[in-house]
């Protein structure tokens, strides 16, 4: 290889060093843009497997977790979406604002255990007494039932009545 | 097309050797100064010539033969007009340009040896005296290219007379080329004396040619050298490249493997976590409770009766924040104070604040203790 290309011409071995010298640069950039990606995809692909793997390790004891939290539950006082919506829909109606309120369910999240159901309930134009008989009730039915998020405001031009807007959540036993 | 046919892959041309006829030269044998550094032997050559020859040294075609650590120089030089023109203009294309004699001074010479080398016009005797690699005798009979037997005959039994004390010689043709290849570090010649091989260095001093043409011969050797060493290279980073390229592939089939593997348990792994956030969620519901109404009681308890609430939002277990105005600026600092000092409270933080038309609207953080509001047990 050398003897051939020492018996070359000048000008050839400088183009042969030169196209040479663009493949070589060419393809160790490429290969080094290459491999740098997948040296970050690898490492972020170890990173998921990693947490995947703690959460397999633990897998026994979330499991045991679970059902102890659930244990402490009598399935038949938990709410469905449906149920949690008319029992909210009842308390309004013992405090006098049934007529003041809007609902929606935000969502559910489920095991083959249990269920935990998200919803949105707001009282608008109402009293004080009112919305503090409404969170007496709701804590009479804890822990079936918990208030995540709380938002009280003065209904504007009326500084007298307030609107109060709830997210809720409620465990469901799944029998 | 051209420039392909001329990249053809043939094998290396031979090495071009121009031997010059041995009579065209006059030998000498010279000692050095002791201790004379090896870059400095061709200018003490120089000035033995300059004191011998009746021409400048300008117009001798000459050379000298010195193995490392020698103490003596063999100097041969000739008139450069005894070589025409068009010798000259072969010369050019030369890698190496020697009286024949000089073919065979790369010899191992360590013991006492003897050499008749025969050329078509010339016999010269070489004798080693196995000291230094230097041959002690060299001596040329020129003769006619069709002189009888018995005259070269004659000849050379009057060489081998001159020598005397060393072993018997041992006879050669004269070298007409090499076998070495264009890119071979050395130049070989090989006979019935054995092989005889210069490096390229040795060459520069054995050559006749013009010593600045020689110079720029090695400018050129060496730019050559240099264009190959980064050739090499980058034929050196086309296969690390190469090996790279493999490496991605096997790096990107390991990944694919677990990738396939992540993606497999990425179900029983979310299965886990939903369980995880839910159970948590069920004891939070449990033992840590939002309790707004309680949060609401704390900040209401020292609110100074000019400041009024206009809205109040849960974040979290234990932050309440409330958006308030009052007409007494003074009092937002003030209740903001109180409350850092109630004991419920952890943190107190006073947010955006704007003044319009004398109300100011203010912002309030409020952190509670957890144990300030901690839930009743739950109901059974």
């Amino acid at each position: 290889m050398k003897a051939f290309f020492l018996s070359r011409l000048m000008r050839e071995k400088v183009l042969l060093t030169a196209l040479l010298a663009l493949a070589a640069v060419t393809w160790l950039s490429s290969v080094a843009h290459r491999g740098r990606a997948l040296w970050a995809e690898g490492r972020a692909t170890s990173t998921v497997l990693a947490t995947q793997q703690q959460w397999l390790d633990n897998r026994e004891a979330i499991q045991t977790a679970a059902v102890k939290a659930v244990s402490r539950l009598d399935p038949a006082r938990t709410f469905s979406s449906t149920r949690l919506l008319g029992e909210l829909s009842q308390i309004a109606d013992q405090v006098g604002v049934r007529s003041n309120t809007t609902s929606e369910i935000l969502g559910t999240e489920r095991t083959n255990q249990f269920a935990v159901n998200t919803v949105q309930f707001a009282i608008r134009n109402a009293d004080m007494a009112a919305i503090l008989g409404f969170c007496q009730q709701l804590d009479q039915r804890s822990p079936y039932i918990g208030v995540e998020q709380f938002s009280l405001a003065l209904t504007p031009g009326n500084t007298a009545l307030l609107n109060v807007t709830l997210r809720l959540s409620s465990v469901e036993i799944v029998r | 097309m051209n420039l392909l046919r001329q990249l053809h892959l043939s094998a290396p041309a031979p090495k071009k050797v121009v031997l010059l006829p041995d009579h065209a030269f006059f030998v000498r044998v010279a000692p050095l100064t002791a201790g004379l550094p090896v870059a400095d032997v061709r200018a003490q050559v120089e000035l033995v010539l300059e004191s011998m020859a009746p021409f400048p040294v300008a117009h001798l075609c000459h050379g000298y033969h010195h193995p490392p650590g020698a103490g003596r120089v063999l100097i041969y030089a000739a008139y450069r007009r005894r070589f025409t023109v068009d010798d000259a203009a072969v010369w050019a294309e030369a890698d190496a340009v020697l009286p024949a004699f000089a073919a065979w001074l790369g010899l191992p010479a360590d013991q006492p040896r003897a050499l008749l080398v025969s050329g078509a016009d010339y016999i010269t005797a070489l004798g080693w005296d196995g000291h230094d690699g230097v041959p002690t005798v060299v001596v040329t009979r020129p003769l006619a290219p069709d002189a009888p037997a018995p005259e070269r005959a004659a000849v050379v039994a009057e060489l081998k007379a001159l020598l005397q004390g060393f072993p018997p010689p041992t006879e050669v043709t004269a070298a007409t080329g090499t076998s070495s290849r264009v890119g071979e570090d050395t130049l070989e010649f090989a006979g019935a004396a054995g092989v005889s091989r210069f490096a390229t260095d040795e060459l520069d001093a054995l050559d006749v040619r013009d010593k600045e043409e020689l110079a720029g011969r090695r400018r050129a050797r060496a730019r050559d050298l240099l264009l190959w060493r980064v050739f090499a290279g980058c034929a050196a980073a086309l296969v690390l490249a190469g090996a790279l390229e493999l490496g991605l592939k096997a790096g990107r089939l390991w990944l694919q493997t677990r990738a396939a593997r992540a993606t497999a348990q990425a179900p029983a792994v979310q299965d886990i976590e939903t369980k995880h956030n839910l159970a948590n969620h069920v004891e939070e519901l449990s033992t840590r409770r939002l309790m707004p109404i309680r949060m609401l009681e704390l900040a209401n308890e020292k609110r100074p009766r000019t400041i009024q609430f206009l809205r109040t939002v849960t974040k979290g277990l234990y932050e309440l924040e409330i958006e308030a105005q009052t007409n007494a600026t003074p009092d937002v600092f003030n209740y903001q104070a109180v409350l850092k000092d109630l004991p419920a409270c952890d943190r107190v933080e006073l947010g955006q604040t704007n003044d319009r038309g004398g109300v100011t609207r203010f912002t309030l953080t409020i952190t509670f203790k957890p144990e300030a509001l901690r839930p009743a047990p739950p109901a059974s």
